[in-house]
């Protein structure tokens, strides 16, 4: 039995990462949560997962920016970011090219989620 | 506005009927003496028509018969012949209703020693109706050229203002887009665990589920009342009501509300109120939204220490709501309570909420005939004032002097 993939959700709103943890958790991977973008790089230098889930629209530095600067972290190069947001899919796939994100998962769409991430990660249910 | 433009603006369309100068014409008969005489002592005239029965037969022009008549023996071979004989029997002759730059371009295409001659204008039945001068044409193009130009310079202000609005009007679409969206698929997920836990009977959680649930969905309409009641505002369809209430039964209402949305800050909400026993009448509705949308931002943006709920009531109503929150930056209080301006970029902000309170409560204030001023030193605190003209029932307007 290997280790189970790791996913970090990356949010300021706490009801996010309350459901973010419960449904991804159910798709038997584990679960970290950081509610800040601040010292989150350190949280994923520590925490090497394999998948960041990073919300867009976050306090005094937005989770696209925040991407743009983990991007430019030489250790990182392996993990993968996905923006994870409500906004409109149009502004994500923007940001998504302009930050150089692996992608994005839309906040409402739990089935779309869940394929995501069992393809990205693997399915184990 | 751009109707207004073109029309201006196209020089073809504007007919020259407004510019003719019908003061005066002489027959073709008339000796050439008796011209000149009046060219010598008429020096602004220019010109003058030859015209018969109404019909135009020719243009006698100023520099040209005196010219004639100054070169060698020209008087005495012309003085007393008619002003036919030198007079120009083949003018441009346009329509009345001809457009100003199609008739300077006729007038531009004549022998060079033309060019200046006055046109003869003729109506629908080909009947002389006045004379048109080619420098009073051209200063005409010119002004409106220049009219033009500017017109054209204000309409592209106005288009880059338009544009801006429209900037700001998408980027708040954007903004409340996420702001309806975030609470709802947060609802969305709650409920999708729900599903899953109690499928599988683990019931421990579902508390802090329904808890989350009442939570956001009170967020979520709170936003979506917001929104319905500034476009109502913005339309002009919000009216005010008149009742009698109790100044401390609305106070208490509010105090009610904010501490559900507390939750567990360490934070205290102090009433301040010398007469809370006080009947008022005015729209209690709207009172209780201002003080409440006030009372909120403070319990949003205050982490720790204490929000204070003043009120005084009598001929005015006067309303505070003093915290020690994060205040406001010198910098953004202009802004504050102007729609769209007070908007941050949707992905920097730093808190909750439609971002439409203050405005909302602004326009309420306004519409009661109140006003508001704010008073903030960020890092430390703020503090609002409202004063809305009010009216006690027990002392009727009548006993007023």
């Amino acid at each position: 039995m290997t280790q189970p993939k790791t996913v970090l959700v990356i949010d300021d709103d706490e009801r996010h990462l309350l459901t973010a943890r419960g449904l991804i958790e159910a798709l038997g991977f584990r679960v970290e949560t950081h509610n800040s973008p601040f010292r989150s790089t350190e949280k994923i230098l520590d925490l090497k997962p394999d998948l960041v889930l990073l919300d867009v629209n976050m306090p005094a530095l937005a989770g696209d920016r925040l991407c743009e600067l983990l991007r430019s972290e030489p250790v990182l190069e392996n993990t993968q970011i996905y923006l994870y947001s409500s906004n409109d899919e149009d502004i994500l796939r923007q940001s998504v090219r302009r930050y150089q994100a692996d992608g994005y998962i839309c906040k409402g769409d739990i089935r779309g989620m869940r394929l995501k991430l069992q393809s990205l990660l693997g399915g184990s249910t | 506005m751009l109707k207004l433009i073109t029309e201006c603006h196209n020089l073809d369309n504007l007919p020259v009927r407004d510019l003719i100068d019908s003061s005066g014409s002489v027959s073709p008969e008339t000796p050439i003496s008796v011209l000149a005489e009046r060219f010598f002592t008429e020096p602004e005239l220019d010109a003058l028509p030859l015209v018969r029965d109404g019909f135009p037969y020719g243009l006698a022009v100023r520099n040209k018969i005196l010219t004639t008549l100054g070169t060698r023996f020209g008087f005495a071979l012309y003085a007393r012949k008619p002003i036919s004989a030198i007079a120009d029997m083949n003018p441009l002759l346009v329509h009345h209703d001809e457009s100003l730059n199609g008739v300077l371009a006729q007038a531009m295409a004549r022998d060079f020693r033309d060019i200046y001659d006055e046109i003869l204008v003729v109506d629908e039945a080909d009947k002389y109706v006045g004379l048109l001068s080619v420098k009073r044409l051209v200063i005409e193009q010119g002004n409106h050229l220049a009219q033009s130009i500017a017109q054209r310079r204000m309409a592209l202000e106005r288009a880059a203002e338009m544009q801006k609005m429209n900037d700001a009007k998408s980027s708040f679409m954007a903004h409340i887009t996420h702001e309806l969206r975030s609470p709802l698929h947060a609802i969305v997920g709650v409920i999708e665990l729900v599903k899953m836990n109690f499928s599988q009977q683990k019931l421990d959680e579902f508390p802090k589920y329904i808890n989350l649930l009442s939570t956001s969905s009170a967020n979520l309409l709170a936003i979506i009342n917001n929104i319905l009641d500034l476009s109502k505002i913005e339309v002009g369809r919000m009216d005010v009501y008149s009742e009698d209430f109790v100044l401390g039964d609305l106070l208490q209402e509010v105090l009610e509300t904010c501490q559900v949305l507390l939750g567990d800050k360490p934070l205290t909400i102090e009433l301040d109120c010398a007469q809370p026993q006080i009947l008022l009448s005015g729209d209690r509705g709207k009172v209780r939204q201002i003080l409440l949308n006030l009372a909120s931002n403070a319990v949003k943006y205050t982490d720790r220490g204490i929000i204070t709920i003043a009120a005084e009531g009598g001929s005015q109503l006067k309303l505070s709501v003093k915290d020690t929150g994060i205040g406001i930056r010198t910098e953004d209080l202009a802004n504050l309570f102007v729609a769209f301006n007070q908007l941050e970029d949707a992905k920097t902000r730093r808190y909750n909420g439609s971002g439409l309170g203050l405005t909302i409560t602004a326009q309420l204030v306004q519409l009661l005939g109140g006003n508001i001023s704010v008073d903030s030193t960020f890092g430390i605190g703020s503090r609002f004032d409202v004063q809305l003209p009010c009216r006690q029932p027990s002392q009727p307007e009548e006993n007023f002097p």
